[in-house]
């Protein structure tokens, strides 16, 4: 197995010699990733630096104790997706023949080296206890899911849902790959940054629930299901549907803690919650099609839910899939630094 | 499917304040413990037969369902499935941790074709029927002989024969006082559970017609290898042989129409069904179709169309409606929703049905109240198989001429060697 697993990463080792395309520096501005030989186009907005409070303060309506106390957080500046990505984005991931797709993790972006190969190996091991013999590509593109991942709210536009946290990360890696740039998934920083849009209030738009069915899919108007992407109005950095619609997963994982680990007071530099898989769950924000107004509130936080992937019949269970993860999508993004 | 559709907000946000580290398992209702025990809580002795993956499946769910359940019996035609399933059900570094009751001592393992016949001879109180279909039958009528309590997978047989030995048999168990419970767990699910009984109230209306679906890609296949007879091949590919699986509207469309059978209490009466097989024509596909669509009716003139795909890079689609004078019924699986003036969703306790469905089995046996579905599932599975003989024929097939049919899939001999494969079905050409 040990042999078989040095044996994949051989391609990522030459990958690492040799390069992966020069980086093209792109300006500051917003920007279309596409997908040579693929109909996919993501729309990337650019959100400068600042500072903000991060968190909600002690007092707001149906606040949460994991939503503070608030700390004053400094981002850099950064791209993020102008909306959540889309089935008919994910799908040329995950089901398009790409010739190109077993190189997705072998030699994905320059950042894959051994190190990061073997770290990578020995969780998927851990946690999903995949076969490599039998999987290669298995590695790159998720496992077939015998039930319906569309969950019943139809695709194309609509955000893909109930992937789950490595199948997502995986994604990333492949638009890394595909765009020779690095993309990830925001921050909890850096999506509340982008949430908040400027605004230190409840919602983006201010603390009228009356007004959140202008800018959000959510209980209240959704019919029970996701809706496509863009259909309400944008926050002020010009991004749709960070309120509702999908919970969206973020790069780091959840900390009950986060907000008690913040210097306080003084300016927190990009400040990252845990990145250990083995001791913390993916937490996502944002609120969806099937919450309610508090839920979608910009300080709100998520931990993923164990009931997302307990009826998963395949073992392990929600490696790729989260059977029951209908409320859960998510938006890339990417450093400008 | 909110974060808060069970305790409610108040109540998450209560646990993050007491400090609770593990807020998403409290909030999650997926606790086998909350399911109330009977006051018995003897142990109960378990034998599994048909050790493949979801036989696996079935005794992790059934040991964690209720205390005090052991596995102390094994019954496989193949060897290595029994091994595998020990490793798997033992293996320290489960998933979900140390699994207990694993007790199977080494004289309790039996292998072949009438493994099960010596299985049902230890004192277990309850059977695990996991084998691919086509066995179903002549288990179940084992399991009722031997005076076994008997949690079976669907479906209940692949042919009109096989359905109405296992009615037979159903009807002796609920003599017998036996307690059976069908791999049909959408029965099981309380979102289901909720939404059927609000139909049943009459929310939606008088229903006028009803859909369901099952739409999905490919499924798992397994390459032959060099030493397998015909027999071993089919059996370790059953999904594709029609004698052992009765192809997928039986062996997984079931499940679908289980439920619209279910919401209207009865089973249709005639069918008539197209269906072929355009894209996994390969031999190594047996004989099954990849597609099926039945225009099924009920006595009262009620009309269910039913659709069922296997073709990969097709669009999926998974799920039952129904419509009623007043609004609409529909469920996916995760979400179950009531359309009319006062529209409704689900959002109750979330409960792993696959679990549910062993906890609501050994309840009722302990309790002494045994539940028995035999007869509704060995229905749906008939109504199944209707459906299927219409496409296969291109006829219009009746309940009757089910309930008569002398339609036998079984081969000669249940043995390793020979086995030629039967002919795909042509509509207008095959009986």
């Amino acid at each position: 197995m040990i042999r078989k697993a040095l044996w994949f990463l051989v391609p990522a080792l030459i990958a690492g010699l040799s390069g992966c395309g020069e980086k093209i520096e792109t300006p500051p501005e917003n920007y279309t990733i596409k997908i040579p030989g693929m109909d996919i186009e993501i729309e990337m907005v650019y959100v400068p630096g600042g500072e903000f409070m991060m968190g909600s303060p002690e007092g707001e309506p149906d606040r949460d104790g994991d939503e503070g106390p608030q700390g004053k957080v400094r981002v850099k500046p950064f791209w993020i997706g102008k909306y959540e990505i889309t089935w008919e984005q994910y799908e040329g991931y995950a089901f398009a023949r790409d010739s190109t797709m077993l190189d997705a993790v072998s030699i994905a972006s320059p950042k894959i080296n051994l190190t990061w190969g073997l770290k990578f190996w020995g969780w998927l091991k851990l946690q999903s206890r995949l076969m490599l013999n039998e999987e290669l590509d298995a590695i790159t593109r998720p496992s077939p899911y015998y039930g319906d991942f569309y969950h019943g709210m139809g695709r194309g536009r609509k955000p893909a849902i109930g992937v789950s946290r490595l199948n997502v990360w995986m994604f990333c890696e492949w638009l890394s790959k595909k765009n020779g740039h690095e993309y990830r998934l925001p921050t909890e920083a850096e999506w509340e940054y982008a949430a908040r849009a400027g605004s230190q209030s409840m919602y983006c738009f201010g603390d009228d629930e009356g007004e959140l069915e202008d800018y959000a899919w959510y209980e209240y108007n959704s019919d029970f299901e996701t809706q496509e992407v863009g259909t309400k109005k944008p926050n002020a950095f010009g991004l749709h549907d960070m309120h509702g619609n999908v919970w969206e997963f973020c790069h780091d994982f959840y900390d009950q803690e986060y907000f008690n680990k913040l210097k306080n007071p003084g300016v927190n530099v990009d400040p990252r919650g845990p990145e250990d898989k083995e001791k913390f769950k993916p937490v996502a924000r944002g609120g969806s099609w099937d919450d309610f107004a508090e839920d979608l509130r910009v300080a709100d936080r998520l931990e993923q839910l164990d009931w997302w992937n307990e009826r998963d019949p395949q073992r392990p269970r929600g490696a790729w899939w989260l059977v029951d993860g209908n409320v859960v999508g998510f938006r890339v993004a990417r450093p400008a630094e | 499917m909110s974060k808060k559709m069970n305790q409610g907000k108040q109540t998450r946000r209560e646990f993050i304040k007491s400090g609770s580290i593990n807020t998403a398992a409290a909030l999650a209702g997926f606790s086998v413990l909350r399911n109330a025990y009977g006051q018995n809580t003897d142990t109960i002795r378990v034998g599994l037969v048909g050790c493949g993956g979801r036989g696996t499946g079935a005794a992790e769910d059934c040991l964690t369902s209720a205390p005090n359940v052991k596995l102390v019996a094994l019954a496989d035609v193949f060897e290595d499935q029994t091994e595998k399933c020990l490793k798997t059900l033992k293996d320290p570094d489960r998933e979900k941790g140390f699994l207990a009751g694993v007790e199977v001592e080494k004289d309790h393992i039996f292998i072949g074709f009438d493994a099960y016949r010596k299985l049902l001879e230890t004192d277990i109180d309850l059977v695990l029927l996991t084998t691919p279909p086509a066995f179903r039958p002549e288990h179940f009528a084992a399991a009722v002989a031997a005076g076994k309590n008997v949690f079976a997978e669907k479906p209940m047989g692949v042919d009109p024969v096989g359905v109405r030995k296992f009615m037979k048999a159903g009807k002796l168990s609920v003599q017998k006082g036996l307690a059976f419970v069908a791999g049909t767990q959408r029965r099981h699910d309380p979102a289901y559970v909720e939404l059927i009984k609000r139909v049943h109230d009459g929310q939606i209306g008088e229903i006028l017609a009803a859909r369901c679906f099952w739409c999905q890609h490919y499924l798992w296949k397994k390459d032959r290898q060099p030493g397998w007879s015909d027999m071993e091949w089919q059996l370790r590919n059953w999904n594709y042989f029609v004698w052992i699986s009765g192809d997928h509207i039986v062996e997984q469309h079931l499940h679908n129409l289980d439920v619209i059978n279910w919401a209207m209490g009865t089973h249709p009466v005639k069918a008539l069904g197209v269906g072929g097989r355009q894209v996994r024509t390969d031999p190594v596909y047996g004989n099954v179709y990849d597609h099926f669509a039945v225009d099924f009716e009920y006595e009262n003139g009620v009309h269910l169309v039913s659709m069922c795909r296997q073709q990969e890079n097709t669009d999926i689609r998974i799920g039952e409606f129904l419509v009623g004078t007043r609004g609409t019924a529909e469920s996916h699986g995760d979400r179950a929703i009531i359309r009319t003036d006062r529209s409704w969703k689900y959002r109750g306790e979330k409960v792993n049905p696959y679990v549910k469905e062993h906890t609501d089995l050994i309840n009722s046996i302990r309790n002494g109240n045994p539940i028995n579905e035999a007869q509704n599932v060995a229905e749906s599975t008939m109504t199944a198989i209707m459906g299927r003989q219409s496409a296969y024929t291109g006829k219009e097939v009746t309940w009757e001429e089910m309930m008569a049919s002398e339609l036998d899939l079984s081969p000669a001999r249940y043995e390793f060697g020979p086995l030629p494969i039967r002919p795909v079905a042509k509509p207008g050409q095959s009986a």
